[in-house]
């Protein structure tokens, strides 16, 4: 009862015209940013993110979420108007989506899509708004070895998806958690790796690092490809929401998505891309037209489009109630708190319930005019790709160079943003993960910041990691992790031994 | 799937490079510093950086390891990555080239003369020749980006130096922002 009182005042914090205002303006950027090919919406965020300075927190949150929420729906646009995704969790929609789109007209598709969408994002803001509380009431117990392992977890999770690239992601996250820990030291007012530089001195802001590898990067690599997909969209496209008929006979696969990527939100690392390829996975298992999965199957597009609006309510809890961020696009949610001297976890549950109610009330709100932003977007999506690539890259460079200029005023940030932006074109051209060096930059210094503590704290003694209940169980959680990542390389290894063997 | 040596190779130069840095970083983590004065038990202000690189330095040589076996087949390759056929090479460095000389020039010329500048060449490099569009979007899109920061979000961009800084002046003024 409590916790809907506290809604509802969060619903009128939210309904407020500036806050409603700039929540709907961040959904159209997000939607744009994410119908857009080869533009995604974390970029998006990354560009918007120094913006977020002119703006209170609970603002900047509002605007974040709006881009997030708006951005993981955008890309399904694409995918069923052009069959190319927007983002790399829109791809399962082309599988069913496109075929449904050719035979149905792209209303269909994208009805289908929207609704599932907006549901599984309505029920995943629902989760955050009643479900983070408790959890956050218990984190309170948290001391500095359980934050120390938590944060452990968070970084260790993001190996978890990267099976196939699992060295290539540790690389990438140490690289980032080094590059992290440049800059004085808080404990001792040491500098270290400054090589000399006064403008490492004070580190290197998260900030510019994100804009750098996230816009830039991709930016850089958008220019530089050989060929360019045509975009060529000639039809206008309506959007509506489905009829409750319709609904109904979807329920199941809009159920199931929206319950696998409720709780793939939760688990740090995996995100939207995992959510979507799950549910549709299940979808394809457990469906009684799963044979004719590929060829326009409802159900195929409807499951992916629940699972992965519903991971981006879920995501959030692991990052407001832990501080830990388990994606790109909440790791700046998580900069753009930090920005405003807002240090998410448990305590800010007591401290300031009332931003945090604001935020789950927009986060709510953002679902449901998604669908109207969304239905603009995609009647318009025609006249949006006509507009040359090359000049939305040029104004996302001027953008992200303001934007990294605006941090602190400064031109190093400009020149550091460029160097990432440049770092982070080769990484994707040698297919070097950027999200967990985004993450070890700036979970990186939290974790050395929980660790010291923790040795001041406990008398240098390194075991309270694993003495403790709660770390101990985070610590194993972690190590599963390891494992999980670990397990295809494990079974090739087991099985080379045994031919071995056999021989 | 066999591995071509430009790409194996593409793939091993960046990782030695990667290790060379992060075991040159380990002796500048911070120099002239007396850490073992400053250590406490068993850590100190450089544990976790020295943890972080020789971690990094670890998994970069082992990835670049097991690249060279894959080269040399005796490894099945399992991390694949793009030979860069598909990145036009002339093209990469001129963004890039453009890239590095607008972060040189905002110091120097001030954002408001780097800007269309900036714009007129990365048109150009990503295709359009049309004059009058090029034109158009470096100018409209300079003068744009101008109001909504300096002039909406009050944001002191580089104004540049000596006669460039004048000149951004003027150009303010003319402009209505100051």
């Amino acid at each position: 009862m409590e916790a809907l009182a506290a809604f509802a005042q969060g619903l009128g914090v939210a309904l407020q015209p500036l806050h409603l205002g700039v929540m709907v303006a961040g959904v159209l950027v997000g939607v744009i940013a994410g119908a857009l090919p080869g533009i995604s919406f974390v970029n998006a965020m990354a560009i918007a993110l120094p913006f977020t300075y002119l703006m209170t927190p609970l603002v900047a949150m509002m605007f974040l979420g709006g881009i997030y929420v708006g951005g993981v729906f955008g890309g399904s646009i694409s995918s069923l108007l052009l069959n190319i995704p927007g983002d790399p969790d829109s791809l399962p929609s082309c599988w069913d989506g496109y075929p449904i789109s050719q035979r149905d007209g792209p209303q269909r598709a994208l009805s289908i899509a929207i609704t599932a969408s907006a549901i599984g994002g309505l029920f995943s803001a629902f989760l955050l708004a009643f479900a983070s509380p408790p959890f956050a009431r218990f984190a309170l117990t948290f001391d500095q070895p359980e934050f120390f392992a938590a944060t452990v977890l968070g970084l260790v999770s993001v190996l978890a998806i990267a099976k196939g690239t699992l060295l290539l992601s540790l690389v990438s996250l140490f690289l980032g958690a080094a590059i992290g820990a440049m800059g004085t030291d808080p404990l001792y007012g040491v500098p270290r790796l400054t090589f000399g530089f006064d403008v490492l001195a004070n580190g290197i802001e998260f900030t510019v690092v994100m804009i750098g590898l996230f816009a830039l990067g991709e930016v850089l690599e958008y220019a530089s490809l050989r060929l360019r997909p045509d975009f060529g969209v000639r039809q206008k496209a309506h959007m509506t929401v489905l009829s409750l008929r319709d609904v109904w006979a979807l329920r199941g696969s809009i159920g199931r998505g929206t319950g696998i990527g409720s709780v793939i939100g939760v688990v740090p690392g995996a995100g939207a891309a995992v959510g979507a390829l799950v549910a549709y996975g299940i979808e394809r298992q457990v469906n009684r037209r799963r044979d004719e999965f590929g060829t326009g199957v409802e159900d195929g597009l409807a499951a992916p489009e629940a699972s992965k609006n519903a991971t981006t309510g879920t995501a959030l809890i692991p990052l407001l109630t832990l501080g830990i961020p388990g994606s790109a696009a909440a790791a700046i949610m998580l900069a753009a708190l930090m920005l405003h001297g807002v240090q998410p976890g448990p305590n800010l549950y007591t401290k300031d319930p009332g931003m945090l109610y604001a935020i789950f009330a927009s986060f709510t709100l953002a679902n449901i005019f998604m669908v109207i932003v969304s239905a603009g977007v995609a009647r318009f999506f025609g006249t949006l790709m006509r507009a040359d690539p090359a000049i939305i890259c040029a104004f996302i460079v001027i953008f992200s160079v303001v934007g990294a200029f605006g941090v602190r005023n400064n031109i190093a940030d400009v020149y550091l943003c460029l160097v990432f932006g440049v770092l982070g074109f080769y990484m994707r051209r040698f297919g070097f993960p950027a999200a967990p060096m985004v993450l070890g930059v700036i979970l990186g210094p939290l974790a050395e910041g929980y660790f010291m503590t923790s040795m001041a704290n406990y008398a240098d003694d390194w075991t309270v990691f694993f003495t403790r209940p709660k770390s101990a169980f985070l610590m194993a959680l972690a190590a599963g992790f390891v494992v999980w990542a670990l397990w295809p390389e494990l079974r090739h290894l087991a099985r080379h031994l045994g031919d071995g063997r056999r021989r | 799937m066999a591995v071509s040596p430009r790409a194996a190779l593409g793939f091993v130069v960046p990782l030695a490079a990667a290790v060379a840095l992060c075991v040159l970083a380990l002796a500048y983590v911070a120099p002239g510093v007396d850490l073992a004065a400053m250590s406490r038990g068993v850590v100190g202000p450089a544990t976790w950086p020295k943890a972080m690189l020789l971690c990094a330095a670890a998994a970069a040589a082992m990835l670049a390891l097991l690249k060279v076996l894959e080269l040399f087949g005796l490894r099945s390759p399992r991390e694949a990555a793009g030979d860069g056929d598909e990145y036009h090479e002339a093209r990469s460095i001129g963004v890039i080239a453009l890239l590095i000389a607008y972060g040189i020039a905002i110091p120097l010329a001030g954002i408001a003369w780097a800007t269309p500048v900036f714009l007129a060449g990365w048109l150009l490099l990503g295709g359009l020749r049309g004059p009058l569009l090029i034109g158009l979007t470096s100018i409209l899109g300079s003068v744009g980006v101008l109001y909504f920061f300096v002039k909406l979000s009050l944001m002191p961009l580089d104004r540049g130096k000596g006669v460039f800084e004048q000149a951004s002046v003027a150009l303010y003024r003319l402009l209505g922002i100051y």
